[in-house]
């Protein structure tokens, strides 16, 4: 028996490394609850990006308004898909909705998320959208026309009396929509911070750091798409709203930036018994998610290049240089930027997710998280459903994006967002 | 004045959700839920019903008094007959056909190794310094400061 | 005479139904049926009245002598995973070594071990005995805490503290999310492989309500495991004895989740 007892203690399990409570060798929440905080950011920052057209008035942004509302919706769609697929029995989801716990931060998901979607997205879609739909629906044949036409949920008048109340309900609706995508993530963050287990979660700034790199990843990803969807549709870029988009981008990156500096300045300086094991998690496991691809790659790089290039947009870099970057070379930077704080954000979304499950709450080792290729919670379905949300997106551009107008239709009066690219 | 087109089939399709919303909740609500607290309270009849693996002690004196009473009488009296003798609930429910392990010196030495983790009041031997051979020759499990008298030893092999 | 043993076990176990039937019947009538709140029927078929019961362990880890004894019959008898990766109870070994004289310390590392949770026993440290400050073993379960994070958090109520003590999971209801898992702070909690629910120490509840110890109880050899019922605690219960006599104190107090399981002997390096 004793030989058996010293082979069995000889095999520490090689992912193991220091002592790790028995329960904690395997990665209970995998990528796929990476996903879910990051698809839910993209949601709630692309939604304030177009709040700022409606109730900041920052008009150089309308040509991307739709988007960013359609970006926001199909992301909001692919949203829950992650936390289905991680369930042990996804058919028990409902369940969420039927008996919530009060005191748990997850069983308001179904409510905040179903608040958001019903009450703050598709109601200033409708609002926005509901002249066109009426338009389109008397003009396109087929299914797409009965589709526009039940969209309209009946309400034909077009009188300007009821435009008027189009837009103001719309307005309305923004200015609720602000607070409701910051508690849609904030709770998403809380779900993590809430959590006085785990000394990197259980952080009262995390639904702070969460609502923050949400703004920036939602910015970035509308940036990122109206170049994509130019580059498409061979439509030269609206430059003002292009540049207003990177202004919004450095602003957000930046004070994202510093308050997730903040975090760690503050657990470091304060080193509660948790600061030993952190650090170490820091500097190795985590080392080229964090230190490399979030910080320097993800915040640092972009903001550089950003700053440099709206530095060239101000009058004393004009009037020492007289000339700007050229529009070519800023378009150039904005992709990559946006592209960079992409990754950035995913890679902080990894960091949280799974950084936290890495070490173990004893404080005396880490597990090592080993991802399948395939299996439901694989790199196969993460890589599936960080795509589905962008063939969404394929086909809301595709009904209600549209490069023309549908086919005699009557040009609307103002100029519209895609038609003002165009 | 006049209520807008659009608040009017809104709240229609308010009143549908909202209302198709307690419709599923009032059938999809478990039975017993919310009785004892926010769970199904039939799911504590449910556990207490999962099978037995351990008998447990006195279900051991019912037949094997005799044991008992030496066990008893000895320094193991606090030990569990289905620690040394593995879980017992099958043998008890066939006592014909199921049978219990019949442990070797290594369950001895599963407790009695010596280990500098174990407390100092501890009864702990080096195997190797001790006197060689199997335990059960010098001491009777049940009863381990006796020596087992010739007879029973050798009708335990 | 085997026949007879046989007879004879079968007559006390009639016995022991019925003096456990006269021993509920009185209690069904008067005031006491409006105190009732909740009756169910045990394995055996008897009514069981979890508000009549407040079930307790507690841990003296002065008498752990790491045979892991208990791992075996929790997984036996929980239908707990056999392999490495799940436990409901485990043992962690600690190994304390000596300071180095010139770092001016107190003690030494800290070594920490639970090979396959202490299933198969433990060998000696593998640090010399001359390196050694102390060394001891450190039973671990669930804390059942009074403010439990785990069923604070369960996002459908499939996991919840009963009337009776037990912390346990609805396994027809959870759906699996793990969230509890996360917020246990004494990692006490895994997903099950084959249920895809979550699980946990459930004190043994089918054994608790059929009056017997839970399993790790039942074959804990020097009874460094101590169980008992704080509602009816005899004048000689150990768990009452512990409790009056013992300097206990619980895992990771600073984190609010008062933890109801108590350690006697607790060295300040158990996390």
């Amino acid at each position: 028996m004793t030989n058996e007892v010293l082979q069995t203690a000889a095999q520490t399990l090689p992912h193991v490394s220091g002592y790790v409570y028995p329960n904690e060798q395997n990665v209970v929440w995998s990528v796929l609850i990476v996903l879910y905080p990051y698809i839910t950011g993209l949601v709630a920052g692309a939604f304030i990006l177009a709040s700022l057209v409606r109730v900041f008035r920052v008009t150089s942004l309308e040509p991307a308004y739709r988007l960013c509302l359609l970006t926001s919706l199909a992301f909001l769609l692919g949203a829950p898909l992650p936390l289905l697929f991680h369930l042990g029995h996804p058919e028990r989801c409902y369940e969420a909705m039927m008996t919530p716990h009060m005191t748990s931060p997850m069983a308001m998901f179904g409510f905040v998320y179903a608040w958001y979607l019903m009450v703050v997205l598709l109601l200033e879609l409708w609002f926005d959208y509901r002249r066109d739909f009426v338009k389109w629906g008397r003009v396109t044949p087929g299914w797409k026309g009965w589709m526009y036409r039940i969209f309209t949920l009946g309400v034909t008048d077009l009188s300007e009396k009821a435009l008027h109340f189009d837009h103001q309900a719309s307005k309305v609706i923004t200015v609720i929509g602000i607070p409701s995508a910051i508690l849609l993530h904030g709770y998403v963050g809380f779900i993590f911070g809430s959590i006085k287990a785990n000394p990197l979660w259980g952080n009262v700034l995390m639904p702070i750091i969460f609502i923050l790199s949400a703004i920036v990843s939602g910015v970035a990803l509308c940036l990122f798409m109206y170049m994509v969807l130019c580059w498409i549709r061979r439509q030269p870029v609206d430059m003002a709203c292009l540049d207003s988009m990177a202004r919004a981008l450095f602003a957000a990156l930046l004070v994202a930036a510093a308050v997730e500096g903040l975090d760690w300045f503050h657990r470091i300086y304060e080193a509660e018994e948790s600061i030993a094991i952190l650090k170490q998690l820091a500097v190795g496991k985590l080392f080229n998610t964090l230190i490399i691809t979030q910080a320097i790659l993800g915040a640092l790089l972009p903001l550089l290049l950003l700053g440099f290039t709206l530095l060239s947009l101000t009058s004393f870099f004009r009037h020492r240089f007289a000339h700007e970057l050229f529009p070519v070379v800023r378009r150039r930077i904005y992709f990559l930027s946006s592209v960079l704080v992409l990754i950035g954000v995913l890679a902080m979304r990894w960091n949280v997710v799974i950084g936290g499950q890495l070490f173990s709450k004893s404080l005396r080792g880490f597990t090592t998280y080993m991802m399948e290729l395939g299996g439901h919670e694989g790199w196969g379905m993460a890589v599936v459903l960080l795509i589905f949300p962008f063939v969404l997106l394929a086909v809301f551009i595709r009904l209600f994006l549209p490069e023309k107008p549908p086919a005699g239709g009557a040009p609307t009066e103002q100029s519209r967002p895609a038609e003002a690219a165009a | 004045m006049k209520v807008p087109p659009q608040i009017v089939r809104l709240l229609i399709v308010t009143v549908v959700l909202v209302g198709s919303y307690f419709v599923a909740k009032s059938l999809l609500t478990p039975p017993t839920f919310g009785e004892l607290g926010w769970y199904r309270a039939a799911a504590l009849e449910e556990l207490a019903q999962h099978k037995l693996t351990y008998a447990g002690k006195q279900e051991c004196e019912v037949c094997h008094d005799d044991i008992w009473q030496m066990f008893h009488a000895g320094k193991h009296q606090t030990l569990s007959c289905e620690g040394c003798h593995g879980p017992a609930m099958r043998h008890v429910d066939d006592p014909e056909n199921e049978h219990l392990l019949k442990p070797g010196s290594d369950q001895c030495l599963r407790c009695h190794q010596q280990n500098p983790s174990r407390p100092d009041w501890y009864t702990q031997i080096d195997p190797e310094e001790h006197l060689e051979g199997e335990c059960i020759e010098c001491h009777i499990p049940h009863n381990p400061t006796e020596m087992p008298e010739e007879e029973e030893a050798s009708s335990e092999q | 005479m085997k026949q007879t043993k046989t007879n004879r076990r079968e007559a006390l176990k009639k016995l022991a139904g019925l003096a456990g039937a006269v021993a509920v019947a009185p209690k069904t009538t008067g005031a006491e049926e409006a105190l009732r709140r909740y009756l169910f029927k045990n394995g055996v078929g008897e009514d069981y009245d979890p508000f009549d019961h407040k079930w307790l362990m507690v841990i003296d880890i002065e008498r752990c002598i790491g045979c892991g004894m208990c791992v075996r019959a929790c997984k036996a008898e929980n239908e707990v995973p056999r392999d490495p990766l799940h436990f409901r109870t485990w043992v962690e070994q600690y190994t304390i070594k000596k300071a180095d004289v010139a770092t001016g310390r107190i003690e030494g590392e800290t070594i920490v071990r639970s090979p396959n949770g202490g299933y198969d026993g433990f060998p000696p440290p593998e640090v010399p005995e001359e390196e050694i400050l102390r060394s001891f073993f450190v039973p671990k379960l669930c804390n059942l805490c009074h403010h439990s994070p785990c069923s604070q958090v369960c996002p459908v109520g499939a996991t919840f503290d009963t009337p009776d003590g037990a912390v346990l999971v609805d396994y027809e209801y959870c759906m699996g999310c793990g969230f509890c898992v996360q917020a246990c702070p004494y990692g006490c909690r895994y997903m099950h492989p084959e249920r895809h629910t979550a699980d946990k120490c459930t004190l043994c509840y089918h054994r608790i309500t059929r009056g017997l110890k839970p399993a790790c109880v039942e074959v804990c050899p020097t009874q460094a495991r101590i169980f008992g019922d704080l509602k009816h605690l005899g004048p000689d219960d150990p768990l009452r004895t512990f409790i009056e006599t013992k300097k206990a104190q619980s895992l990771k107090p600073h984190l609010g989740t008062e933890p109801r399981v108590l350690y006697a002997g607790l060295d300040k390096e158990v996390r």
